[in-house]
Protein backbone atom coordinates (compact mmCIF):
# COMPACT_ATOMS: atom_id res chain seq x y z
CA UNK A 1 0.00 0.00 0.00
CA UNK A 2 1.12 3.55 -0.90
CA UNK A 3 2.21 6.25 1.84
CA UNK A 4 -0.69 8.51 0.01
CA UNK A 5 -3.49 5.39 0.24
CA UNK A 6 -2.78 4.21 3.66
CA UNK A 7 -2.72 8.52 4.71
CA UNK A 8 -5.75 8.05 3.04
CA UNK A 9 -7.17 5.26 5.13
CA UNK A 10 -6.06 6.22 8.52
CA UNK A 11 -7.56 10.33 7.68
CA UNK A 12 -11.27 8.58 6.87
CA UNK A 13 -11.48 6.40 9.81
CA UNK A 14 -10.62 9.08 12.16
CA UNK A 15 -12.13 12.93 10.64
CA UNK A 16 -10.25 16.03 12.10
CA UNK A 17 -12.03 17.88 14.67
CA UNK A 18 -13.66 20.86 13.51
CA UNK A 19 -11.14 23.74 12.08
CA UNK A 20 -12.73 26.75 14.12
CA UNK A 21 -14.33 24.91 17.50
CA UNK A 22 -15.35 27.87 19.67
CA UNK A 23 -16.82 25.77 22.06
CA UNK A 24 -13.66 24.14 22.91
CA UNK A 25 -11.62 27.17 23.04
CA UNK A 26 -13.69 28.91 25.94
CA UNK A 27 -13.36 25.56 27.43
CA UNK A 28 -9.49 25.84 27.43
CA UNK A 29 -9.87 29.31 28.67
CA UNK A 30 -12.20 28.67 31.23
CA UNK A 31 -9.91 25.91 32.75
CA UNK A 32 -6.83 28.56 32.56
CA UNK A 33 -9.40 31.19 34.71
CA UNK A 34 -9.55 28.52 37.03
CA UNK A 35 -6.07 27.54 37.12
CA UNK A 36 -5.10 31.27 37.12
CA UNK A 37 -7.44 31.61 40.47
CA UNK A 38 -5.84 28.68 42.11
CA UNK A 39 -2.02 29.77 41.94
CA UNK A 40 -3.13 33.16 42.99
CA UNK A 41 -5.23 32.05 45.72
CA UNK A 42 -2.31 29.90 46.85
CA UNK A 43 0.49 32.36 46.64
CA UNK A 44 -1.83 34.88 48.51
CA UNK A 45 -2.29 31.92 51.19
CA UNK A 46 1.51 31.25 51.45
CA UNK A 47 2.42 34.48 51.05
CA UNK A 48 0.03 35.40 54.33
CA UNK A 49 1.55 32.55 56.03
CA UNK A 50 5.32 33.33 55.47
CA UNK A 51 4.79 37.32 56.60
CA UNK A 52 3.02 36.42 59.77
CA UNK A 53 5.11 33.42 60.55
CA UNK A 54 8.42 36.98 59.98
CA UNK A 55 6.82 39.23 62.14
CA UNK A 56 5.69 36.84 65.38
CA UNK A 57 8.95 36.09 65.60
CA UNK A 58 10.67 40.14 64.50
CA UNK A 59 8.12 41.87 66.44
CA UNK A 60 8.95 41.32 70.02
CA UNK A 61 12.17 43.51 69.09
CA UNK A 62 10.81 45.76 66.40
CA UNK A 63 8.09 47.11 68.46
CA UNK A 64 10.05 49.14 71.10
CA UNK A 65 12.21 50.23 68.27
CA UNK A 66 8.67 51.31 66.49
CA UNK A 67 7.42 53.02 69.33
CA UNK A 68 10.51 55.34 69.49
CA UNK A 69 10.37 56.03 66.08
CA UNK A 70 6.78 56.48 65.15
CA UNK A 71 5.91 59.92 65.33
CA UNK A 72 9.42 61.01 63.42
CA UNK A 73 8.82 58.16 60.66
CA UNK A 74 4.73 59.37 60.49
CA UNK A 75 5.00 61.03 56.98
CA UNK A 76 7.84 58.67 55.22
CA UNK A 77 5.24 55.55 56.21
CA UNK A 78 2.70 57.64 54.86
CA UNK A 79 4.42 58.23 51.30
CA UNK A 80 5.68 54.77 51.09
CA UNK A 81 2.12 53.55 51.77
CA UNK A 82 0.65 55.23 49.12
CA UNK A 83 3.42 54.28 46.51
CA UNK A 84 2.58 50.74 47.69
CA UNK A 85 -0.93 50.70 46.91
CA UNK A 86 0.14 52.71 43.68
CA UNK A 87 2.64 50.15 42.81
CA UNK A 88 0.06 47.50 43.58
CA UNK A 89 -3.21 49.02 41.20
CA UNK A 90 -0.21 49.82 38.53
CA UNK A 91 0.50 46.05 38.25
CA UNK A 92 -2.88 44.53 38.66
CA UNK A 93 -4.62 46.84 35.63
CA UNK A 94 -1.37 46.75 33.28
CA UNK A 95 -2.89 43.33 32.30
CA UNK A 96 -6.04 44.75 31.32
CA UNK A 97 -4.08 47.72 29.57
CA UNK A 98 -2.13 45.85 26.91
CA UNK A 99 -5.19 43.42 26.40
CA UNK A 100 -6.64 46.99 24.69
CA UNK A 101 -3.48 47.66 22.55
CA UNK A 102 -1.46 50.40 25.04
CA UNK A 103 1.72 49.32 25.40
CA UNK A 104 2.83 49.91 28.86
CA UNK B 1 -1.04 29.33 11.11
CA UNK B 2 1.53 31.97 9.95
CA UNK B 3 5.23 31.31 11.82
CA UNK B 4 5.41 35.30 12.11
CA UNK B 5 1.67 35.85 13.87
CA UNK B 6 2.38 32.25 15.54
CA UNK B 7 5.82 34.06 17.37
CA UNK B 8 3.85 37.50 18.36
CA UNK B 9 0.87 35.67 19.75
CA UNK B 10 3.41 33.62 21.85
CA UNK B 11 4.98 37.04 23.10
CA UNK B 12 1.73 38.76 23.84
CA UNK B 13 0.65 35.32 26.00
CA UNK B 14 3.87 35.51 27.32
CA UNK B 15 3.39 38.95 28.52
CA UNK B 16 -0.04 38.04 30.17
CA UNK B 17 -2.88 38.09 27.01
CA UNK B 18 -5.59 35.93 27.11
CA UNK B 19 -6.86 36.55 24.25
CA UNK B 20 -3.29 36.08 22.35
CA UNK B 21 -3.36 32.65 23.70
CA UNK B 22 -6.95 31.95 23.08
CA UNK B 23 -6.01 32.76 19.60
CA UNK B 24 -3.03 30.52 19.55
CA UNK B 25 -5.78 27.39 20.89
CA UNK B 26 -8.11 28.15 17.94
CA UNK B 27 -5.67 28.16 15.25
CA UNK B 28 -3.97 24.68 16.54
CA UNK B 29 -6.62 22.86 18.10
CA UNK B 30 -7.11 20.82 15.53
CA UNK B 31 -4.28 19.28 14.51
CA UNK B 32 -3.33 18.65 18.81
CA UNK B 33 -7.14 16.96 18.97
CA UNK B 34 -6.30 14.78 15.77
CA UNK B 35 -3.41 13.83 17.25
CA UNK B 36 -4.52 12.68 20.40
CA UNK B 37 -7.87 10.80 18.69
CA UNK B 38 -5.78 8.67 17.21
CA UNK B 39 -3.84 7.68 20.91
CA UNK B 40 -6.55 7.61 23.46
CA UNK B 41 -9.40 5.76 23.50
CA UNK B 42 -12.19 7.67 22.56
CA UNK B 43 -12.69 11.00 21.11
CA UNK B 44 -13.94 12.51 24.49
CA UNK B 45 -10.81 11.75 26.53
CA UNK B 46 -8.65 12.48 23.47
CA UNK B 47 -10.62 16.71 23.79
CA UNK B 48 -9.64 16.29 27.81
CA UNK B 49 -6.33 15.28 27.31
CA UNK B 50 -6.02 18.35 24.33
CA UNK B 51 -7.51 20.82 26.84
CA UNK B 52 -5.42 19.88 30.02
CA UNK B 53 -1.89 19.56 27.30
CA UNK B 54 -3.09 23.23 26.28
CA UNK B 55 -3.34 24.49 30.15
CA UNK B 56 -0.28 22.93 30.87
CA UNK B 57 1.16 25.12 27.84
CA UNK B 58 -0.09 27.91 29.22
CA UNK B 59 1.70 27.57 32.47
CA UNK B 60 4.83 26.61 30.75
CA UNK B 61 4.85 29.20 28.03
CA UNK B 62 8.17 30.49 29.21
CA UNK B 63 9.84 26.99 28.33
CA UNK B 64 8.97 27.43 25.08
CA UNK B 65 12.37 27.42 22.87
CA UNK B 66 12.81 29.82 20.40
CA UNK B 67 12.42 27.94 16.48
CA UNK B 68 10.19 25.61 18.04
CA UNK B 69 6.71 25.86 16.97
CA UNK B 70 3.38 26.12 19.58
CA UNK B 71 2.25 22.77 17.71
CA UNK B 72 5.03 21.05 18.99
CA UNK B 73 5.16 22.07 21.88
CA UNK B 74 1.49 21.37 22.65
CA UNK B 75 1.89 17.97 21.07
CA UNK B 76 4.86 17.39 23.20
CA UNK B 77 2.50 18.09 26.18
CA UNK B 78 -0.29 16.36 24.99
CA UNK B 79 2.06 13.13 24.14
CA UNK B 80 3.52 12.73 27.58
CA UNK B 81 -0.55 13.35 29.09
CA UNK B 82 -1.46 10.39 26.88
CA UNK B 83 1.02 8.22 27.79
CA UNK B 84 0.03 9.16 31.47
CA UNK B 85 -3.45 8.21 30.95
CA UNK B 86 -2.51 5.00 29.66
CA UNK B 87 -0.38 3.90 32.63
CA UNK B 88 -3.65 5.05 34.72
CA UNK B 89 -5.88 3.27 32.14
CA UNK B 90 -3.72 0.73 32.10
CA UNK B 91 -4.11 -0.46 36.08
CA UNK B 92 -7.76 0.34 35.63
CA UNK B 93 -7.75 -2.44 32.97
CA UNK B 94 -6.02 -4.69 35.01
CA UNK B 95 -8.77 -4.00 38.00
CA UNK B 96 -11.33 -4.53 35.69
CA UNK B 97 -10.07 -7.91 34.46
CA UNK B 98 -9.14 -9.19 37.69
CA UNK B 99 -12.93 -8.38 38.46
CA UNK B 100 -14.25 -9.97 35.20
CA UNK B 101 -12.59 -13.05 35.40
CA UNK B 102 -13.85 -13.31 39.16
CA UNK B 103 -17.18 -12.54 37.64
CA UNK B 104 -19.57 -15.50 35.85
CA UNK B 105 -20.27 -14.41 32.55
CA UNK B 106 -23.82 -14.92 30.93
CA UNK B 107 -22.69 -14.28 27.19
CA UNK B 108 -19.59 -15.09 24.99
CA UNK B 109 -17.75 -12.63 23.39
CA UNK B 110 -18.44 -11.83 19.65
CA UNK B 111 -16.06 -12.82 16.83
CA UNK B 112 -15.85 -9.76 14.71
CA UNK B 113 -13.17 -10.46 12.32
CA UNK B 114 -13.58 -7.80 10.24
CA UNK B 115 -10.34 -5.71 11.70
CA UNK B 116 -10.75 -1.73 11.05
CA UNK B 117 -8.37 0.56 10.80
CA UNK B 118 -8.35 2.15 14.10
CA UNK B 119 -8.17 -1.11 15.44
CA UNK B 120 -5.44 -2.45 13.57
CA UNK B 121 -3.63 1.13 14.66
CA UNK B 122 -4.46 0.59 18.10
CA UNK B 123 -2.33 -2.30 17.86
CA UNK B 124 0.55 -0.61 17.41
CA UNK B 125 2.96 0.10 20.38
CA UNK B 126 1.90 3.61 21.28
CA UNK B 127 5.41 5.63 20.46
CA UNK B 128 5.30 4.16 17.02
CA UNK B 129 1.15 5.19 16.75
CA UNK B 130 2.33 8.70 17.81
CA UNK B 131 5.11 8.62 15.18
CA UNK B 132 2.53 7.28 12.49
CA UNK B 133 -0.28 10.04 13.22
CA UNK B 134 2.44 12.50 13.59
CA UNK B 135 4.15 12.01 10.41
CA UNK B 136 1.91 9.17 8.09
CA UNK B 137 -1.80 10.38 8.88
CA UNK B 138 -0.58 14.38 9.88
CA UNK B 139 1.88 16.56 8.10
CA UNK B 140 4.72 16.43 10.58
CA UNK B 141 8.12 16.22 9.49
CA UNK B 142 10.34 13.47 11.09
CA UNK B 143 12.67 16.01 12.78
CA UNK B 144 9.29 17.16 14.43
CA UNK B 145 7.65 14.09 15.09
CA UNK B 146 11.20 13.90 17.33
CA UNK B 147 11.38 16.65 19.04
CA UNK B 148 7.39 16.36 19.89
CA UNK B 149 7.65 12.28 21.12
CA UNK B 150 11.70 13.39 22.47
CA UNK B 151 13.15 10.44 20.69
CA UNK B 152 16.17 10.44 18.12
CA UNK B 153 15.36 10.89 14.68
CA UNK B 154 16.70 7.21 13.81
CA UNK B 155 14.14 5.85 15.90
CA UNK B 156 11.32 7.87 14.41
CA UNK B 157 12.30 6.97 11.06
CA UNK B 158 12.67 3.12 12.20
CA UNK B 159 8.91 3.28 14.31
CA UNK B 160 6.95 4.81 11.17
CA UNK B 161 8.66 1.71 9.21
CA UNK B 162 7.47 -0.53 11.00
CA UNK B 163 3.96 1.12 11.83
CA UNK B 164 3.54 1.31 8.16
CA UNK B 165 4.91 -2.43 7.57
CA UNK B 166 2.66 -3.67 10.23
CA UNK B 167 -0.11 -1.54 9.57
CA UNK B 168 0.37 -2.87 6.01
CA UNK B 169 -0.04 -6.31 7.05
CA UNK B 170 -2.96 -5.89 9.09
CA UNK B 171 -5.24 -3.68 6.01
CA UNK B 172 -4.42 -5.38 3.30
CA UNK B 173 -6.73 -8.01 4.30
CA UNK B 174 -9.74 -6.19 4.98
CA UNK B 175 -9.76 -2.44 4.37
CA UNK B 176 -7.86 -2.64 0.93
CA UNK B 177 -9.15 -4.36 -2.60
Amino acid sequence: MSDDALKALLVDDEPAPPERDLAFTLEVMDRVARRKLTEGVITVILGAVAVSALLYLVMPYLTPVLARLSVPLLPAVGILAALGVIAFVWDQVRPALRQYGLRV
Amino acid sequence: MDIAIETALVQRARDGSDEAFSRLVGGHQQVVRAFLRRLASNPADADDLAQEAFVTAWSHLGKLRDGVRFRTFVCGIAYRKALNDRKRYGRAAARDTAWHDLTPQTQSPTNDERLSVKAALQTLPIDVRAAVSLCVAGDYSHSEAAEILALPLGTIKSHIQKGRDKLNILLQRDDVK
